[in-house]
């Protein structure tokens, strides 16, 4: 033990005499604060003293260390009283909040930590020890309280999600479980993902009775084998292009990889639009840029898509090895979407947006005088013609881009889906769809060389990697009555389109039943 | 590597500890080690040639420094620039020779700029920086600004002089400091010299400011930016999406970049290094020219010292000073991106620059304005600044003018 502590927490009669001596009014003081406010010959005899090694003075600094009376006195009339600093108030200087941080919480904080508490001797001796601790309790309150979240560690780079990762999930947990089934995944954008529909009027919840209606048909009669479950997945999502579908289909194909399912059979419905050929929707050519990490390293079409180029060099393989050890071993980071989720309700950004969007919006509202009334109350499968829109609204999504311009950029893409899916017809057949458009919206527009050709280039070009193609942008029986707007269906369209597609789906599922059935 | 990675919070807490262990006079080699591990770890071909460039120029500015060859100069300056040219703007030279010759019909022009047309060129990272650092260090010892009584980096050896193994390291060290390599602030070899023993103090006060800086860009920039990219789709906004796009693409861009310096600040502190400040509260400004003062000062200054002074400063006719305004902003936007919008950005401020000083000349700034006269001007400027950021973000700047006449227009 330190003797002078020993010292000091003993009581010493000295000092409590120093002390008295100080707290009562000296006429001793007064008398050298007197002299020193004039120039007096006693305070340069006074402070020669200070300066000079006095044994009385070392006498009282060592047995008393910081507070010696005598010193005292004399410093504070030479010194300006110095103000009572919190410790960090050196470093809050620094900040750029500094002064904000001194009015507000950080007094309020200050005092609060003043109660003694373990904390506060972490909090003044260490400040980014302090941090650390707090980062370790909320470690271990997250390895208590929450599972482990197998989206994060698959795809650490995005632990928000991305694309309809969470489908993903579910159908490589699905078929991991070896059920016979047949599973079909809608790929594309929000006209597959039926985002515009409510529940039980999605594609689908429509899609799987008609095809296991054509399954039954299809099923020889007396047979004895039911046909297998038809499980319907949707890995699609708003606005999704060509480049978008390329490196999901990729995406998918790595997913399944790990997930082999001889019992059951797979078929991908990839979507293209006709509008996303448009000099207005051309941009951008990728909704999606948390997947161009499945599009080939190459840099001219990462350039093409407006994507910084593909990282290369060291850090490239750094930065994929620290997200995925981390991720998988450090709570706070894998646990990301799981708080999210709870607390948000969905990625922090798109819920902060949204917020704040809604905000404005409500808040343009009052400024207008009208009261923010909920869209729920109005039915949402009204078709297009009860919603107020019109032919111009949406004429020039159909302005579409000369093929051979370098800015046919979705049309470029959409080469290189067609070649990807021929390619990968032997593990996941797929079924390319053009999706149905309103006919009376379209109007002249059919007629248009540009749009005629565009609709035979993709023919030709699926038909040469021997891709199936379904294209329903000028199927008749898709009514007008059938769509939300230019191209989002109604129930009853979708109803048609679910029919639509068992029907081209069905060689698909079967081709390869048939083939099982002659292996076995 | 990006300043937010968990690539760059390794290297940081791997080498915070290597540097507070080693002796002072170590420490600059270390940086520069860890610098070039930085650039190397990226494009391993740009980090020779970011070294060949800069002990070309520190040996150049040595031999300046004795001779004051104004041949030597220009060709040092020259250099400097055409590596930055053919990086960053060959493809856009390239893509106006072929428009023009497309145009008057010249199809020898149009052959030969197709033959010239480089493919797939990676920009080397943070060249626009460091060619602006060279081109500061060239001047001011072609100017005598930086003399051999400056302390250099290390603290230790005068400047420019006779090149020595010292020197080099030096100035390679100022040239290469990784975490103003990216995105600045574009930093002064004079007051880079002046290197300190980082205390404990400027530890926390440096790592406060990293986290700051962070907090500036994942939490709040990377949030706006979606509001933000309804600017490249004009079309598909409505006018109130377009508005709110410009007001989040402002909030966007200060945080993102000022994040990025505080990052810088905050680290090169606890390296022992005093970087200038960058940024300093822009949005408050209640002109244009003190917007420029308080917006990525490190360029304003640059741009100032090396441009706008060059060509004569404020002490011109008056039409002359608007010309060389419109001029030097024009360079300025050029700097930002090689393509026109960013030069249409550039003459945008170049002109209310302009019109400010104009408007000063005749009507005189009162010397008290009332708060409310200045909450006026600096709404004004705020917007000037922010219909500057609406071509400025704007993917070309067709789509930067559909958007501005859509934001005006009644459609929904």
């Amino acid at each position: 033990m330190n003797p002078h502590s020993a010292q000091l927490r003993a009581p010493s009669p000295q000092l409590n005499a120093l002390s008295a001596q100080l707290r009562a009014p000296s006429p001793q003081l007064n008398l050298h604060s007197a002299q020193l406010r004039a120039p007096s010959p006693q305070l340069n005899v006074l402070s020669a003293q200070l300066r000079a090694p006095s044994p009385q003075l070392n006498l009282h600094s060592a047995q008393l260390r910081p507070p010696s009376p005598q010193l005292n006195l004399h410093s504070a009339q030479l010194r300006p009283p110095a103000p009572q600093l919190n410790p960090h108030s050196a470093q809050l200087q620094d900040w750029p909040l500094g002064s904000l941080a001194r009015k507000r919480w950080w007094v309020w904080y200050s005092r609060r930590m003043r109660c003694g508490s373990l904390l506060r001797a972490v909090r003044l001796k260490r400040p980014l020890g302090f941090a650390l601790l707090w980062l370790l309790v909320l470690e271990v309150t997250l390895r208590l309280t929450l599972p482990a979240d197998p989206r994060t560690v698959r795809d650490p780079a995005h632990p928000y999600g991305c694309f309809a990762d969470q489908t993903l999930t579910e159908l490589v947990a699905a078929r991991a479980d070896g059920t016979a089934a047949v599973d079909v995944v809608l790929m594309g954008d929000s006209v597959l993902a039926s985002v515009e529909n409510p529940a039980g009027s999605k594609l689908a919840e429509l899609l799987p009775p008609a095809l296991t209606e054509r399954l039954l048909a299809q099923s020889a009669p007396g047979a004895k084998a039911l046909p297998p479950q038809v499980r319907v997945w949707t890995v699609a999502a708003g606005g999704a292009h060509a480049a978008d579908v390329l490196a999901a289909l990729t995406r998918l194909q790595h997913s399944l990889a790990s997930a082999q399912s001889p019992r059951s059979r797979l078929v991908v419905v990839a979507s293209s639009n006709v509008i996303f050929f448009s000099k207005r929707h051309r941009v951008p050519a990728m909704t999606y840029p948390c997947l161009a990490g499945w599009l080939p390293p190459d840099p001219s079409l990462h350039r093409q898509l407006g994507l910084p180029p593909p990282s290369t060099g060291l850090w490239s393989t750094t930065e994929p090895f620290l997200q995925k050890h981390l991720t998988r071993h450090v709570y706070l980071l894998q646990q990301r979407r799981h708080l999210a989720e709870r607390w948000l309700g969905g990625p922090p950004r798109e819920a902060l947006r949204e917020g704040f969007v809604s905000g404005v919006r409500g808040l343009l509202q009052r400024l207008k005088g009208q009261r923010p009334q909920p869209s729920t109350a109005e039915d949402p499968d009204r078709p297009w013609s009860a919603r107020g829109y019109t032919q111009a609204q949406f004429a020039a999504s159909y302005d579409v881009v000369p093929l051979d311009s370098p800015e046919a950029t979705n049309f470029q893409l959409t080469q290189r889906l067609a070649q990807q899916a021929g390619q990968l017809k032997g593990q996941i057949p797929t079924l390319v769809l053009i999706s149905p458009q309103n006919q009376a919206m379209l109007g002249a527009l059919l007629q248009t060389p540009s749009y005629q050709q565009l609709t035979s280039a993709l023919q030709s070009t699926f038909a040469a990697h021997s891709v199936p193609l379904l294209q329903l942008d000028r199927d008749p029986a898709f009514l007008s009555s059938m769509f939300l707007d230019q191209d989002h269906l109604t129930r009853a369209g979708n109803q048609l389109l679910a029919a639509r597609l068992a029907e081209a789906l069905l060689p698909l599922v079967l081709a390869p039943l048939s083939e099982r059935d002659a292996a076995d | 590597m990006q300043l937010t990675s968990l690539t760059f919070l390794a290297f940081v807490l791997l080498l915070l500890p290597v540097h507070g262990l080693l002796p002072s006079r170590g420490r600059p080699l270390l940086l520069l080690l860890a610098s070039l591990l930085f650039y190397a770890g990226a494009v391993p071909l740009h980090a020779l040639l970011i070294v060949a460039m800069a002990l070309t120029m520190y040996v150049g500015g040595c031999a300046l420094h004795r001779q004051q060859s104004r041949a030597l100069y220009v060709a040092l300056i020259l250099l400097c620039v055409g590596v930055l040219g053919y990086f960053k703007y060959w493809r856009l030279v390239c893509s106006m020779l072929d428009f023009t010759a497309t145009g008057l019909g010249w199809q020898a022009l149009h052959a030969a700029t197709q033959h010239l047309q480089v493919e797939d060129v990676r920009i080397p990272l943070g060249i626009s920086f460091f060619t602006f650092e060279f081109v500061h260090y060239l001047t001011d010892i072609r100017l005598q600004r930086l003399t051999s009584d400056l302390p250099n980096p290390a603290g230790t050896a005068p400047g420019p002089g006779r090149p020595s193994l010292r020197g080099a390291r030096d100035f390679l060290l100022f040239t290469l400091f990784f975490p103003t390599l990216l995105a600045g602030p574009i930093k002064r070899f004079q007051s880079f010299g002046r290197s300190f023993t980082p205390t404990g103090e400027d530890l926390a006060a440096g790592l406060a400011r990293v986290l700051l800086g962070l907090g500036k860009k994942v939490l709040l920039a990377d949030s706006l930016a979606s509001m933000a990219l309804r600017l490249a789709q004009p079309d598909q906004t409505t006018p109130h999406g377009l508005w709110l796009a410009m007001y989040a693409y402002a909030g966007q861009i200060y945080l993102d970049f000022s994040g990025y310096s505080d990052v810088a600040i905050g680290l090169s502190r606890c390296l022992g290094y005093r970087i200038p400040e960058n940024f300093n509260w822009p949005y408050s400004a209640t002109s244009l020219p003190e917007f420029w003062r308080r917006w990525h000062i490190s360029l304003s200054s640059w741009i100032r010292d090396y441009l706008f002074i060059p060509l004569g400063g404020s002490r011109q006719s008056p039409a002359r000073v608007a010309f060389n305004l419109l001029l030097v902003m024009a360079a300025c936007g050029l700097w930002h991106g090689a393509a026109g919008h960013f030069v249409v950005w550039g003459l945008w401020h170049g002109l209310g620059l302009g019109a400010c000083r104009l408007w000063r000349r005749f009507r005189p700034a009162p010397t008290a304005p009332s708060r409310l006269l200045r909450v006026w001007y600096g709404l004004l400027t705020f917007h000037f600044v922010c219909f500057g950021w609406v071509l400025f973000a704007a993917p070309s700047l067709q789509a930067a003018l559909q958007a501005i006449a859509r934001m005006f227009s009644r459609a929904h």
